[in-house]
């Protein structure tokens, strides 16, 4: 009962409330900006104008093309099912890894990526090429931070980490915690395609690379393909937000607790969305060859947060 | 002073804090471009130093510590940053950092050499606490670091600043090991350092006279 009640929920709050968050941080951040921004609901009003569009597909492409959206969407959907969100559990906890999540927003890279060269178009083309030479650099940084989690709580499920996490309370802040959330976040904004590692709405063609990768889609496609990337967007804010003290075991009994647990979680996405968006407002983008120092940078981050989480272990500091 | 963030176990928590930013500063130092950020990064390592000093000194119940603290902060966050600062401005050279290994791998293998010094600091009899290992996984590291960077830069001026680097390594054992180093003592290693410094910015200022350049790898070229 429980369980399928927070399945609904988190279900419904990925597809219902990604556009909401893009474009509120989007908002935020013409705010900082000085500009008036576009309004609240527009991520819904893009999607509808997608949605009732015609959809063009090049002579040249073939079944590959057809079906990435819906690998795409699908699969970042399953990923977006694995992490908690609301509560200390996530909806699916019977198989949630971190290995099974990175390698389901690896799937939706993979299809991304092989559907761009498809119609034979110079621009996709380079942007997958690019979007190959981030993947590579952002994905073992990401699999070590978390890895140096997962060191930590003994276990390689995300809802055994959050269960083992809202135990120990404020003692966790350890020196490694904080180095490996340091590199968690510059990775995922890595991941989320924005500001220091590429600019989400410059539609210079060489500049960007998620973009870069939709120019050949129209219509339905198209309206799916931003909708997961907003998905995908929200997903890794929630992963984020999991790992930001403070921590409570939800008590499913209590409306109140359940009430609170929720508000909480709003109250750290809020809190993420305005850091990204001050870091988009006053960092400027790193050139593309620059961005493997920046990544490169937060990989010894996320080696010396593990070795000092292990180093705390082996010392007797804290008990998994 | 029965405050609530000074009892031992908060100590050690913020002795563990330091050190991560400490040795997160040695990569960073490693992995900038510019010496001007380059001495900023070696400045604030050593205010760093001097706060896990007084923290040291806080459990230690001594005074010395304190010393020493004051010391480090007003001789290497200010007085060595700046004659550095004076130096690089005098010799008139690029301010970007050459070197013989990329930046991005220099970084990495900064990284590789943090893993090694606390992997072989548990090696060492004398780490008996949790506290005095962490330290000495971070000194072995700076030592290893500045070592690296002394290695691997082209400029006879990043050696000076890899130097320090070591000499803040080695600083940190001492106040790992040795809670109560006397004050005359530290007064000595301190003038050495000055000293060091200023006959350091002279010697680079005779190489720029001399050979025309702090390059190192064009020292070899017979002047006559």
């Amino acid at each position: 009962m429980e369980s399928s009640v927070i399945v609904l929920l988190q279900v419904g709050f990925m597809l219902l409330l990604s556009p909401f968050i893009n474009t509120l941080m989007k908002k935020m951040k013409a705010i900082l900006q000085g500009r008036q921004g576009p309004p609240l609901m527009q991520g819904y009003y893009d999607l509808l104008k997608y949605f009732r569009k015609e959809t063009v597909v090049s002579e040249q492409a073939s079944w590959i093309f057809s079906i990435t959206p819906l690998v795409v969407f699908s699969s970042t959907l399953v990923a977006a099912l694995i992490i908690p969100t609301f509560f200390h559990v996530a909806a699916i906890n019977f198989l949630g890894g971190i290995i099974l999540l990175l390698y389901l927003l690896g799937l939706g890279r993979f299809f991304m990526v092989s559907a761009a060269m498809e119609p034979g178009g110079g621009f996709c083309g380079m942007a997958s090429s690019r979007e190959m030479m981030l993947s590579t650099l952002i994905e073992p940084v990401m699999l070590l931070s978390l890895f140096v989690f997962a060191t930590m709580a003994q276990s390689s499920n995300l809802t055994s980490i959050m269960n083992w996490l809202s135990g120990q309370g404020l003692a966790l802040i350890t020196p490694g915690y904080i180095v490996a959330f340091l590199a968690l976040m510059i990775v995922c904004i890595a991941e989320m395609g924005r500001v220091p590692f590429d600019n989400p709405e410059t539609h210079y063609e060489l500049t960007m690379i998620h973009e870069g990768m939709l120019l050949e889609y129209s219509g339905k496609p198209l309206g799916l393909m931003f909708w997961s990337s907003w998905m995908k967007q929200l997903l890794l804010l929630s992963l984020l937000a999991s790992f930001i003290p403070p921590w409570k075991i939800v008590d499913f009994t209590s409306l109140q607790s359940i009430l609170m647990a929720i508000l909480l979680y709003l109250l750290k996405l809020l809190f993420l969305c305005l850091f990204v968006v001050l870091i988009e407002t006053t960092i400027a983008k790193v050139r593309l060859f620059r961005v493997k120092d920046l990544l490169g940078a937060s990989f010894v981050l996320a080696i010396i947060a593990l070795i000092l989480s292990v180093h705390q272990a082996t010392a007797g500091g804290i008990k998994p | 002073m029965s405050l609530d963030i000074l009892t031992p176990e908060r100590i050690s928590q913020w002795i563990g804090f330091l050190v991560a930013i400490a040795l997160i500063t040695g990569v960073l130092m490693v992995g900038c471009r510019r010496l001007q950020e380059m001495i900023r990064l070696f400045a604030f390592q050593s205010f760093v130093l001097a706060l896990l000093t007084l923290l040291t000194g806080f459990s230690a119940h001594s005074l010395h510590p304190y010393f020493a603290a004051g010391i480090t902060f007003f001789g290497k966050c200010f007085l060595i940053p700046y004659f550095l600062t004076y130096v690089m401005n005098h010799v008139q050279m690029r301010r970007e950092v050459e070197t013989v290994v990329s930046l991005p791998t220099s970084m990495l293998l900064s990284g590789g050499l943090i893993m090694m010094a606390f992997y072989f600091s548990h090696f060492i009899p004398i780490s008996g606490t949790d506290l005095l290992s962490k330290l000495l996984g971070l000194s072995i590291s700076l030592v290893l670091i500045g070592l690296f960077m002394m290695m691997t830069r082209k400029k006879a001026f990043t050696e000076v600043i890899g130097l320090y680097l070591m000499e803040n390594g080695v600083y940190t054992l001492t106040i790992a090991t040795i809670f109560e180093m006397p004050a005359i003592i530290e007064m000595g290693i301190f003038l050495d350092l000055v000293i060091g410094v200023l006959v350091m910015g002279v010697w680079v200022y005779r190489i720029k006279q001399t050979f025309d350049t702090v390059n190192i790898e064009e020292l070899r070229k017979l002047k006559g």
